[in-house]
């Protein structure tokens, strides 16, 4: 999220944009986009409509939460790439700007540990105070 | 028994879960953004690709 926030200047320049999923609240997504200062939207699917149709739903998580998963989607729609990802490892930013630029063309691209910093993690409990923890019904 | 018909008829014509495979056309679909700004899929990618992150959310 942050990192596709850092990097969306470099984005735009490519030519593309980008939008982030979830099925938080509004509410809890407006406060991720505000607290890591997101340049791109934050669409929520509370009742895990889209999640489950594109077959991206965890229901074993968190009160069921979306598995993590990156696309480029074209303005016909069509799937020009796409990633899907797990908590431990996601497709790499640069892997998917080089893909956004044409220079991945046939490559697979790489995919990196996910390391949580210390700063995500304290921001991650002091929002589980502040907000509360996700459930089901939400 | 018109409605049970009717429930039978829609669980049939349920949409299969797929998650679209590249050269596939992705489903529309319609959510509202944080800011209560509603977005479809089409409108979002008209102008330009866009990357899609399906993320795990908040704690």
């Amino acid at each position: 999220m942050a990192e596709y926030g850092r990097a969306y200047g470099a984005i735009r320049a490519a030519g593309a944009d980008v939008v982030a999923l979830s099925v938080d609240s509004q509410a809890r997504s407006e406060a991720v986009r505000t607290q890591l200062v997101l340049p791109y939207p934050i669409l929520c699917d509370p009742a895990r409509v889209v999640v489950r149709a594109w077959d991206l739903y965890n229901p074993r998580e968190m009160g069921g939460i979306a598995v993590p998963a990156v696309f480029v989607i074209g303005p016909d729609r069509c799937v020009r790439y796409r990633s899907i990802d797990s908590p431990r490892e996601r497709v790499a930013t640069d892997g998917v700007m080089r893909f956004l630029r044409g220079e991945a063309r046939g490559e697979v691209l790489t995919r990196e540990r996910v390391r949580a910093g210390l700063g995500e993690f304290s921001r991650a409990v002091a929002n589980a105070v502040r907000r509360g923890f996700r459930t089901p019904h939400e | 028994m018109r409605e049970k018909d009717a429930g039978a008829v829609l669980y049939l014509r349920k949409e299969p879960q797929i998650t679209p495979d590249v050269r596939e056309e992705a489903p529309d679909f319609e959510l509202f953004d944080s800011t209560g700004v509603a977005h479809s899929l089409a409108s979002l990618v008209a102008s330009r690709p866009r990357v899609l992150l399906f993320y795990r959310g908040h704690w």
